[in-house]
């Protein structure tokens, strides 16, 4: 990061500081009756009750005894416990299925952004004939939904006999997810300063070189960014595991969610379940505490472009 | 178009002129990523639309059948559940202009920084955050018949308002519809603000100096900037319900009661793996595929148009 000497940080960071100075200022500009205001304030309280009321409630839910869960139970429990917690992850399966899940996301992550890496590398370094239509056909891959491929793609993995095999969920999301995370590392690289790259050429650095010591480093938030959200969509993805993964010993939270979560409604379950679902929730909570910036950064990188 | 880092034009004619041997890095750099990509999303591209024309099923490697599959689809003996299927993506478009209204109006209130706007803004993300299957599930319990939601309907004395949301043949698609919308305000919300952000501050300041209103300064200054980043939420809404549904369906409500809240890609999943027709499945999701192409081409094309301008 500190290495990082051209515009980019400096732009950035001075972005940042006229979004603190013009919050500020707008607040200044328009001054309105307290009434407006306080019918802003009620109003976003009501929008942020919504948003996080259906979350809250899994939460509670999953803390509450069971057997003592009465059916409009939004207040805390009075006596919380995380046995539906233990229960769930030991007697319900969480614990085989969060392995599964983890392998499909932090594998789909890791390959995703290492191939996309060296395929966006080579599209900022290198000019070739068919460059132009290549970037086409990346970008139009992204809109491709994946319920539209994956018939054949079903169909060509069981003639291979990879149906129920680890590498085919994961070559799948990675497929999957390749455009998107090529696009996004594409428009980051493409900026890098030129020089940069020409001064390691100069010192006698193959693209090997250039790769490892110019474009990795100075992509490194990126490359964080790129793995985030392949990890993310993979972890929460339902169809390519439920299709290619369907023997048991390869479900994933999702797919159990979704074998549990209509089935077992009886109120007593209840609580099992939530645990269950706080279960698929905190690993993607942490991750956005943790890097929420760069996150929301390459969530809204492909819509402002 | 950036140019990148390509040769200034000087050496360009050189560099065109190349052997296969200077390709060679190229295709070592981009041959992993383009060989799963063309594995996963490039081959199964053709042999969907292939197979869309074949009477295929698992055991049967089929033959050409023409259009048939589409004409049962359409007019056939599947057109009855096509149809609803289609009717109920229809439905869910409506979470399109309620999501970009309801993200518009939360958006421009945090925008000028309204007490407590980081807060707002997290507490309002957090929705998207959860795969579908995980807020489903949350749903089946909340909109259940003894569910919280008609609970405190109960409780508040208002027993009519009580509804079987997900088990209603009539009902269940539009409780769907709230979860969607429910999900998807925060992202949008998100796109909003950050492109919000990035509207020059003279542009206000001049509109403030005018004395405009903040609700005149939003519609006749915010609103015609963010034409572009609307029409975009747009076209990700038609190919997100038309594509990227499917999890709602199968966790919510299994497609039922009744078979009443299918839509394209359940009934392609139905047709896959209950029926096991492959060529019928692949018909349904050409046409998914379609409706695609033709809102991803319109986008292209307007923000070619917007660039020349």
């Amino acid at each position: 990061m500190n290495r990082r000497t051209d515009g980019q940080t400096r732009t950035r960071r001075r972005k940042h500081r006229s979004r603190n100075r013009s919050y500020a200022a707008r607040r200044r500009v328009w001054r309105e009756s307290g009434l407006v205001k306080i019918g802003q304030q009620l109003l976003l309280v009501l929008v942020a009750f919504v948003s996080l009321a259906p979350l809250y409630t899994a939460l509670t839910t999953s803390m509450t005894p069971r057997g003592e869960l009465s059916g409009g139970g939004i207040a805390p429990p009075s006596n919380p416990t995380f046995d539906n917690y233990i229960l769930a992850w030991r007697d319900l399966g969480f614990q085989g299925m969060f392995s599964n899940s983890a392998i499909l996301a932090v594998s789909a992550a890791t390959a995703t952004t290492l191939l996309a890496a060296a395929a966006a590398f080579a599209l900022v370094r290198f000019r070739f004939k068919g460059r132009t239509v290549l970037m086409a056909a990346i970008i139009g891959a992204i809109a491709v939904p994946p319920i539209v491929i994956i018939i054949p793609l079903f169909l060509t993995m069981s003639d291979f006999g990879w149906v129920n095999t680890y590498h085919a969920a994961i070559i799948a999301e990675v497929g999957l997810l390749l455009p998107f995370a090529i696009f996004l590392l594409y428009s980051f690289m493409k900026d890098l300063p030129k020089d940069l790259f020409d001064a390691a050429a100069l010192d006698g650095a193959g693209s090997i070189g250039q790769f490892r010591h110019v474009a990795l480093p100075l992509s490194r938030s990126a490359l964080v960014t790129t793995a985030m959200i392949s990890g993310i969509f993979a972890w929460n993805d339902l169809l390519v595991p439920l299709i290619l993964w369907q023997e048991g010993r390869f479900e994933t939270l999702m797919m159990g969610l979704a074998t549990l979560g209509p089935g077992r409604t009886g109120v007593r379950d209840v609580p099992l379940l939530m645990a269950g679902v706080t279960i698929t929730i905190i690993p993607l909570v942490a991750m956005f505490a943790i890097g929420r910036r760069a996150l929301i950064r390459g969530l809204t990188e492909g819509a402002l472009k | 178009m950036s140019i990148g880092h390509a040769a200034p034009a000087t050496s360009r004619r050189r560099r065109m002129g190349w052997g296969a041997r200077r390709y060679l890095p190229v295709i070592g750099w981009l041959l992993p990523a383009l060989l799963v990509v063309g594995f996963v999303v490039g081959y199964p591209l053709v042999q969907v639309i292939i197979d869309s024309f074949t009477n295929r099923t698992f055991i049967n490697p089929g033959e050409f059948i023409g259009v048939d599959n589409y004409r049962d689809l359409v007019a056939g003996g599947d057109r009855e559940q096509f149809w609803l299927s289609f009717r109920n993506n229809l439905v869910l478009l409506v979470s399109i202009p309620v999501t970009i209204l309801a993200a518009l109006v939360v958006a421009s209130m945090l925008y000028r920084g309204i007490r407590g706007s980081r807060l707002y803004e997290v507490f309002i993300f957090l929705p998207f955050l959860p795969a579908v299957a995980s807020i489903s599930v949350i749903f089946i319990y909340l909109l259940g018949w003894q569910g919280p939601l008609n609970e405190t309907l109960r409780a508040l004395s208002l027993e009519p308002l009580a509804q079987a949301w997900l088990t209603d043949p009539g009902l269940a698609i539009w409780s769907i519809l709230g979860v969607v919308t429910w999900k998807r305000v925060g992202f949008v919300v998100l796109l909003f603000m950050a492109r919000m952000l990035s509207i020059d501050p003279d542009l206000l300041d001049a509109a403030a100096v005018d004395g405009a209103t903040w609700g005149r300064t939003v519609r006749h200054v915010v609103i015609p900037e963010m034409k572009a980043i609307i029409q975009f939420v747009v076209v990700l809404g038609f190919i997100e319900v038309f594509s990227f549904t499917f999890a709602y369906v199968h966790v919510l409500t299994r497609g039922g009661p009744f078979k009443n809240t299918y839509i394209l890609e359940y009934l392609l999943y139905n047709i896959l793996f209950r029926r096991r027709l492959v060529g019928l499945a692949s018909a349904v999701a050409v046409l998914l595929l379609v409706m695609a192409v033709v809102v991803a081409v319109y986008q292209v094309r307007r923000a070619r148009s917007e660039a020349a301008v």
